[in-house]
């Protein structure tokens, strides 16, 4: 009999031979429930050090946890883990939309995809049934054109579709995947090892049931929920103005407190004059419709509409970040052009947050005469010429002349170009990062040690007060519960903005994990307080720093800032001089590794550590790697 | 049990334009008995309305 709350079902798929297996769910799901946690396990276990992240050994793994498909609010995300083209270490990225949903309705709560197809194909998933399809006719499309394919061929409008765009196929290493045309599973080159595969996309479409232990227990839990949300302030704001309403929701210091850097992150601060040209009342005019994910009671997904001229274009899509990589990051101040560059992204499946890095580094070298117009195929990139941006995404999608010599990431690029523009190529653990962290320690800190590298989504810490985010204090502590909150926000399937909106500041997100605890045992049966959940988050975070400790080699002195961001202050504006004080930054690692248990000097997890979270196998294989301390 | 067979209803959007459609099939009968049909009690976004 399958569980409660599961599909029931982990799909394994070898490319290469061609072969479709299943094992149950329920192997992994007790100890940790599902999406990321499952993701996190077999990766360790079944990934040897020794596969290169775009060998076809490497594994693809595509999970949704218990809550996804359910009413639980929020419930309708999936996590896609693997070994990371950037890093070498753990590669995550996660995705809203109906694909979570529809996977399990399909019959399947993971996938775990090895191999490469010899040609191009695509997984079909249908009520229990999974079938390797050819796709060389949808290699070469967009995204959007793909899922346009696959839909007509299957005569049905509401076949799900993930997958890749030419970025992908091209094995970009800031290819994403794209599910539902916007939602993008960014970072990591989860999109480079997925074209490596020649798997163009899964996509899915199932009628099966998800059973429930506890119905009244659970839709008590649900209704339990959806009050605190109501309750929430913010909830409204981000219902009427979409997710750029954050500027709403945040207040000014988004765009002041460094969390958008300025020209390649030479300056955190930008003229207020541009800002009021791509802010949210500029922008608000373009917003046509909200639209929400599965089981989302908030939804913050804008359809934009650029009704004409050079930008035309109309689809999903403009978040937070789009005013970070597509404005302040290159100096652009041209909302259509902004709009045009995000969509472009979508269709051609890049991750706008990492490729924004790279195109920056290129101005910048640009502006110091490391790069001409002979090297950059007749672009100029000077600072707010976003047409050069515009063709810049579409080169890279393609490798084509100079987005060939920047496909690869900014640390390569550096590497190849020398001239000393390696001092000002942001990158974490060798990922292009486009966070700003100089001025929010909270954030920063969380930013630089997320064992997915430099990425916001695992301990970064949402404050946007002054008084707190200016500050070292409580730190490490804080990134150390977010991390775990969010672990278990990715193993049930939960979007963060649920543990935003039960809770905002992460001292209280005690309360969100409350109710994912609650929704999570009453669905499933199993018997989940706080406490042992949120250790289970920290299990697997553990096992992805072990990951990245056994496969790339990561040390303490991999949890420093890039360089820009260690040497140079803030330049200009309300926190002009703000730095990153190198003394309390050892503080806070000293205290962050203390409060997880692992060693001081070099970073590494204990076995004493390891042990008492019931991971002795994993210390087992680090010490055999001599990666014990 | 969560079951899109059993759902007399189906909501869709056209990627292309962001309609929402909402069909209803000739099963619904309002959740005979109930106060509220479940699925505007228990619609994600409270889309969905009964006018009578
Ligand atoms: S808050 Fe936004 S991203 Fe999260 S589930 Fe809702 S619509 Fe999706």
């Amino acid at each position: 009999m399958k569980p409660h709350g599961y599909a029931g079902r982990i799909l394994r798929v070898d490319l290469t031979e061609g072969r479709i297996t299943e094992e149950p769910t329920i192997r992994y799901a007790e100890r940790y429930v599902g999406g990321r946690g499952v993701n996190a396990r077999i990766l360790f276990d079944e990934l040897s050090p020794s596969v290169k992240p775009l060998d076809p050994e490497n594994m693809l793994l595509f999970g949704v946890g218990p809550l996804v498909g359910t009413l639980s609010p929020f419930c309708s995300r999936v996590s896609i883990d693997t070994k990371s083209p950037f890093t070498g270490g753990v590669g995550s990225a996660n995705c809203g939309g109906h694909l979570g949903a529809e996977m399990k309705y399909a019959g399947y709560d993971n996938l775990v995809v090895t191999g490469r197809a010899e040609n191009p194909v695509y997984l079909w998933l249908s009520d229990g049934e999974a079938e390797l399809v050819d796709a060389g006719g949808l290699w070469g499309k967009t995204t959007w054109d793909t899922e346009r394919a696959i839909r007509s061929s299957r005569n049905d409008n509401e076949v799900r579709v993930i997958g890749i765009g030419p970025a992908g196929e091209n094995q970009v290493k800031s290819a994403c995947i794209i599910s539902d045309r916007a939602k993008a599973a960014g970072g990591s080159g989860v999109g480079a090892v997925m074209g490596s595969k020649n798997l163009k996309a899964v996509a899915t479409r199932g009628i099966l049931p998800v059973t429930v232990a506890e119905p009244e227990r659970f839709i008590e839990a649900v209704d339990s929920a959806r009050r605190k949300i109501e309750q929430f302030p913010k909830a409204k704001l981000y219902r009427e103005d979409g997710y750029y309403g954050v500027e709403s929701v945040y207040g000014s210091p988004a765009w002041e407190a460094g969390f958008r850097p300025v020209r390649n992150g030479q300056d955190d601060y930008w003229d207020p004059e541009k800002i009021k040209r791509v802010a949210g009342d500029t922008i608000k005019p373009y917003r046509k419709k909200i639209l929400a994910c599965f089981g989302c009671p908030v939804g913050c997904m804008p359809w934009m509409v650029v009704p004409d001229g050079p930008y035309k274009v109309e689809g999903e899509g403009w978040w937070n970040n789009s005013s970070n990589s597509f404005c302040t990051r290159v100096d652009c101040d041209d909302p259509e052009a902004a709009i045009k560059a995000h969509l472009l992204t979508n269709q051609l499946g890049l991750d706008g947050d990492n490729a924004s890095v790279v195109i920056g580094w290129a101005f910048e070298c640009y502006e110091k005469g490391l790069l001409t117009e002979e090297d950059t195929d007749g672009l100029e990139l000077t600072w707010g010429n976003h047409d050069a941006v515009i063709s810049l995404l579409e080169k890279l999608a393609y490798r084509e002349g100079f987005g060939g010599f920047l496909a690869d990431g900014v640390k390569a690029a550096a590497e190849r170009l020398g001239g000393g523009s390696d001092e000002f190529a942001v990158h974490i653990k060798g990922q292009d990062s486009v966070d700003g962290i100089r001025v929010s320690k909270g954030w920063g800190f969380g930013v630089v040690t997320s064992p997915a590298a430099g990425r916001h989504l695992r301990g970064a810490i949402h404050s946007f007060s002054p008084e707190r985010f200016l500050s070292y204090d409580s730190v490490p502590w804080m990134v150390y519960m977010q991390e775990q909150y969010k672990a278990i926000l990715d193993m049930t399937g939960t979007c963060l903005y649920n543990n935003g909106l039960l809770s905002w500041e992460t001292e209280a997100s005690g309360h969100a994990a409350h109710h994912l605890a609650e929704l999570t045992s009453s669905l499933t049966g199993m018997n989940l307080d706080v406490e042992r959940f949120t250790r289970m988050g920290l299990q697997v975070h553990n096992l992805e720093k072990a990951f990245n400790t056994l496969h790339g080699g990561f040390t303490r002195r991999d949890d420093y800032p890039p360089k820009r961001y260690w040497e140079e202050p803030v330049k200009s504006g309300p926190y002009a001089g703000e730095r990153i004080d190198h003394e309390k930054w050892e503080h806070m690692l000293d205290e962050y590794y203390g409060l997880h248990g692992w060693d001081l000097e070099t970073g590494w997890q204990t076995r004493e550590t390891l042990v008492s979270l019931g991971l002795t196998d994993v210390a087992d294989r680090l010490e055999a790697a001599g990666r014990l301390p | 049990m969560f079951s899109p067979s059993r759902s007399s209803t189906r909501v869709s959007r056209d990627n292309d334009t962001a309609v929402i459609t909402l069909s209803m099939d000739s099963t619904c009968d309002l959740c005979e008995g109930e106060e509220t049909p479940l699925c505007v009690k228990y619609c994600a976004c409270g889309a969905r309305k009964v006018s009578r």
